[in-house]
């Protein structure tokens, strides 16, 4: 990272500390490119590169957040010096903001590239686009992939004594593509997504997973029998365990939301501060949210308030386990951060989000799962979901379903409908496999939104007596 | 500070222009935007965070035979300016051509003046701000209501464009919104919003009481049974359907099988009295703007006339593929809509409710999903109040459902429109729409066993 925009901070971050209870800075430098290819043919490539500085500072319980790419020091002490007199003139209307005490910390870590994502030629990257899309060119005649990288590298420090240097290197990759049978269409839409190099795109093995998928989603639509329209097992795939965790377990977890920060954007909770320790689903329910593991989407060490990461378990053994927290809700909980504080980039406040949410695995294995169910449904993958504000009334329609019977799949369903709430689903859960996958996301809080970088998944899970419907119910 | 700032933004842009075509760009775009935004969030009744954002940017889009990049850059002094040029060339170097791009449009053009999208107090608000956010959480603190929670936002924006086809221009605007969710407890709460180009348009005292108004409305609960309901939509949730309709005419979402409305240039696709319009000519429009992003003078379009589609939205590249004229909506990947805008109706709100026998009030609306774009089957569920109706009276709140249908069904089956137009930006409004609240007959309406 440039020294220079170091040293802006920190003069920053100095002049803040003269009049503030508490500041913190944050200076980042982004490049990124990305490649969208529209059947077949490149629309564009693009490239940027950005660099700018925020902060956040309380003075007398009263917060307030600027941020910058105008980086001169002209600049800066004007925002300063406007961000205090802002400070003040609300602070008799402001929440008086405290914030928990957190061990100040020191640390550089950067996410290891094989091959770096800055050295690899734009030919190699559109080489990979080109072979997805042919893959699938002969079963999805409309085709759409976005190919996006990113490298960001980031400074904190904050008056307490922390500070913190940062490289994480990000790849993803979008697709949405239809196929057709006799009238009928069908369409999958799904992300991947890695910090990493671009080695990963060898472990993801795009051409063979998406041909896989287009083929799966044709057989669908053309022998895909209609799901039934009563309570039966169903197994869901890691994918749609996946999406569940995230909508059902981690958004009601976050402690912003628990707290009603963000009702009037994003909303609030079914879970209130009290529910800790209160049932929510079977014994066999387990869901962490962990920020540490390696080369995820939503990987860091050290949280956007410079806390350290850690491993949080949200639901244990059934039970309502841990919050999501950052320094402000922490406080008002009395307890400490648990590094769940993150901005998408320097130009945004830091709020809670996840990191990379997952239903954690047992001992069995999907083909046991499935041996149990005699009548149900094999969810493998999903296209439509959504949840309500509080975070209780879902669903799910599957994309790629099958039926189960007596232990065996037989054939294609089409579009199964979960519609449930969070407790009966949770309370549902009857069997939990040992084949851990992760899926990429990018969650949208905020406001302005924050689409941020999140893993989501588990293992295939078993789910008893679940009224499944139908799609088309028109 | 800002007049310099701007003066050596323009400076930047031409000069990269010039070094881009010296590099042997075919068509090039550049742009400058200078901007700050203020953000006064609160919740709980009390003012969480005050923010300031100043996220300018320059940009350029340029062609080298059918090779199209784009790319932004940070800094502005001449040596940086020409290191962007060369990495610019050396991006499209590695870029296949695109045999559909099709140029951008040739200039020069003359804009309109339209002194309603600026107003200097909104620039000049500072720190008075925190007075509007005050009378709002005052405003909505009535009756039952024990928490408010929201958002009150100011932005300022400057944009230069200059292009290779003799495109330039320049545009002033500035913009106040505020978005109030009154909270009674978790089941009886309600939002409203106001926006405005200028101070004195902004309705705060109206938008903080009708958020209150609705919060506070009590009927007993009724359990609804899944099936079909008229549903009368407020205008802040019907702005989020119109919104994704809007966006299903750009040319490029049909292509990429993204959009409900292929192939139906011409055919009906909503009820007579439907008329809605792309307008970024509208004065104090919240999406009106000068040109589109290569320069073309905007226009006032109708997507969908008397119920039928009347247009997709081009650029000058697409809609010299498909033969036509562009419709002045660049994005010059996507073309886009600006500010959306309902012809408004005849009936009022008491009318509107009294003609309905089986329905449902829906206020506010989130998480809207497809299952496939190109059918258009999707499922949202309605969030705050909502409210039953039996032979046109109220005689219920309905909570926890979910609206599970068709776009081209929601569209075929707009039966009433009201004459009372409100302009919506919100959480999950993102493009300006306009439109009064709207009447739809039997959508299937579902919910959790």
């Amino acid at each position: 990272m440039e020294k220079n925009i170091i040293a802006m901070a920190d003069a920053l971050l100095a002049r803040l500390a003269r009049g503030a209870d508490y500041a913190e800075v944050r200076a980042e430098s982004d490049s990124n490119s990305s490649f969208i290819l529209k059947n077949g043919l490149l629309e564009v490539s693009s490239a940027s590169s950005e660099a700018g500085i925020s902060a956040r500072f309380i003075v007398n319980g009263s917060m307030v957040f600027f941020s910058t790419n105008n980086l001169s020091s002209e600049n800066l002490k004007e925002l300063a010096e406007r961000g205090m007199r802002q400070a003040k003139r609300a602070a008799s209307l402001s929440e008086k903001i405290a914030l928990s005490e957190e061990r100040p910390n020191r640390a550089e870590y950067s996410v290891k590239e094989v091959k770096k994502v800055l050295d690899t030629p734009q030919k190699e990257k559109l080489s990979i686009l080109k072979q997805i899309d042919s893959a699938i060119s002969g079963t999805a005649g409309e085709r759409y992939l976005h190919l996006h990288d990113s490298v960001s590298e980031k400074y904190f420090a904050n008056t307490e004594g922390s500070k913190i240097i940062s490289k994480i290197p990000r790849i993803s990759l979008y697709y949405n593509f239809s196929v057709k049978h006799l009238g009928k269409n069908s369409q999958r839409s799904w992300l991947y997504g890695s910090s990493s190099g671009y080695e990963i795109f060898k472990k993801w093995n795009l051409p063979k997973k998406l041909s896989e998928e287009a083929n799966a989603l044709l057989k669908n639509i053309q022998y895909g029998i209609k799901p039934p329209k009563k309570r039966v097992d169903v197994v869901c795939a890691p994918e749609v365990v996946g999406i569940i965790v995230h909508e059902s377990c981690g958004h009601p977890s976050e402690a912003d939301r628990i707290m009603s920060r963000e009702a009037a954007q994003a909303g609030e909770s079914f879970i209130n501060p009290e529910m800790l320790g209160s049932r929510i689903g079977t014994p066999l329910v387990n869901i962490a949210d962990d920020p540490t593991i390696p080369n995820s989407f939503g990987h860091y060490l050290y949280d956007d308030e410079g806390v350290r990461a850690r491993r949080r378990i949200l639901f244990k053994n059934g039970l309502i386990n841990e919050f999501l927290n950052n320094r402000e809700t922490a406080a008002a909980l009395s307890t400490s951060s648990n590094g769940a504080a993150r901005a998408v980039s320097y130009d945004y406040e830091p709020i809670i989000r996840m990191a990379n949410t997952y239903f954690m695995p047992g001992d069995m294995s999907e083909e046991e799962l499935i041996e149990g169910v005699k009548f149900g449904i094999y969810m493998k993958n999903f296209m439509e979901w959504n949840i309500d504000d509080l975070r209780l009334n879902q669903k799910y329609v599957g994309a790629e379903a099958y039926l189960i019977k007596n232990g065996r799949i037989v054939t294609p369903v089409v579009n199964p409908v979960i519609e449930t709430t969070t407790p009966k689903l949770y309370s549902s859960v009857t069997g939990v496999a040992n084949n851990l996958e992760f899926h990429a996301g990018t969650c949208g809080k905020g406001e302005p939104m924050q689409a941020i970088p999140v893993w989501f998944g588990g293992p295939s899970i078993k789910l008893s007596g679940i009224r499944v419907s139908r799609g088309r119910a028109r | 500070m800002m007049q310099k700032l701007k003066d050596r933004g323009i400076q930047a842009a031409d000069s990269l222009l010039k070094l881009v075509l010296k590099k042997g760009a075919d068509d090039a775009v550049v742009s400058f935007i200078l901007a700050e935004e203020t953000q006064i969030k609160f919740s709980n009744s009390r003012i969480n965070t005050q923010m300031i954002y100043q996220p300018s940017r320059l940009s350029i889009f340029a062609s080298f035979n059918k090779r199209i990049v784009s790319t932004s850059i940070k800094e502005m002094d001449s040596a940086s300016l020409k290191r962007s040029a060369e990495n610019i060339l050396r991006a499209a170097k590695y870029a296949e051509p695109n045999p559909n791009y099709m140029g951008i449009a040739e200039g020069p053009f003359k804009y309109r003046k339209d002194s309603s999208l600026y107003d200097r107090k909104i620039d000049r608000l500072g720190e008075g701000a925190v007075d509007y956010a005050e009378e709002a959480i005052s405003s909505a603190s009535k009756g039952r209501v024990s928490r408010v929670a929201g958002n009150l936002e100011t932005r300022s924006y400057y944009e230069y464009l200059t292009t290779s086809g003799k495109a330039s221009g320049e545009m002033n605007s500035t913009l106040i919104y505020l978005s109030v969710r009154a909270i009674v407890d978790k089941a009886n709460s309600a939002h409203s919003v106001s926006v405005s180009r200028n101070l004195s348009g902004l309705d705060t005292r109206g938008c903080a009481s009708e958020a209150a108004e609705l919060a506070n409305s009590s009927f007993p609960e009724v359990k609804l049974k899944p099936g079909r309901y008229d549903i009368l939509f407020y205008p802040l949730p019907f702005a989020s359907m119109l919104e994704l309709t809007a966006e299903s005419c750009s040319i490029f979402d049909v292509e990429a099988g993204l959009s409900f409305l292929e192939n139906k240039i011409g055919k009906r696709v909503s009820s007579e009295d439907f008329t809605l319009m792309d307008d970024p000519t509208q004065k104090g429009g919240i999406g009106s703007i000068l040109f589109d992003d290569e320069g073309v003078p905007v226009k006032k379009k109708a997507l969908i006339e008397k119920g039928v589609l009347k247009t997709y939205l081009h650029n000058t590249s697409t809609s010299r593929r498909y033969n036509t004229e562009t419709t002045a909506n660049a994005g010059l990947i996507s073309p886009t809509p600006f500010n959306v805008v309902l012809k408004p109706g005849i009936y009022t709100m008491e009318k509107m409710i009294s003609s309905i026998k089986k329905g449902i009030i829906v206020t506010n609306l989130w998480y809207t999903r497809f299952q496939n774009y190109r059918t258009g089957e999707f499922s949202t569920l309605p969030r705050d109040q909502a409210f039953y109706v039996k032979d046109g009276k109220i005689v219920g709140q309905v909570r926890g459902i979910r609206i599970s249908d068709t776009m081209p069904n929601l569209l075929k089956n707009v039966s009433m429109i009201g004459k009372n137009s409100k302009k919506i930006i919100g959480w999950e409004v993102e493009l300006p729409v306009e439109t009064p609240p709207v009447v739809v007959k039997n959508l299937f309406v579902s919910r959790p066993e």
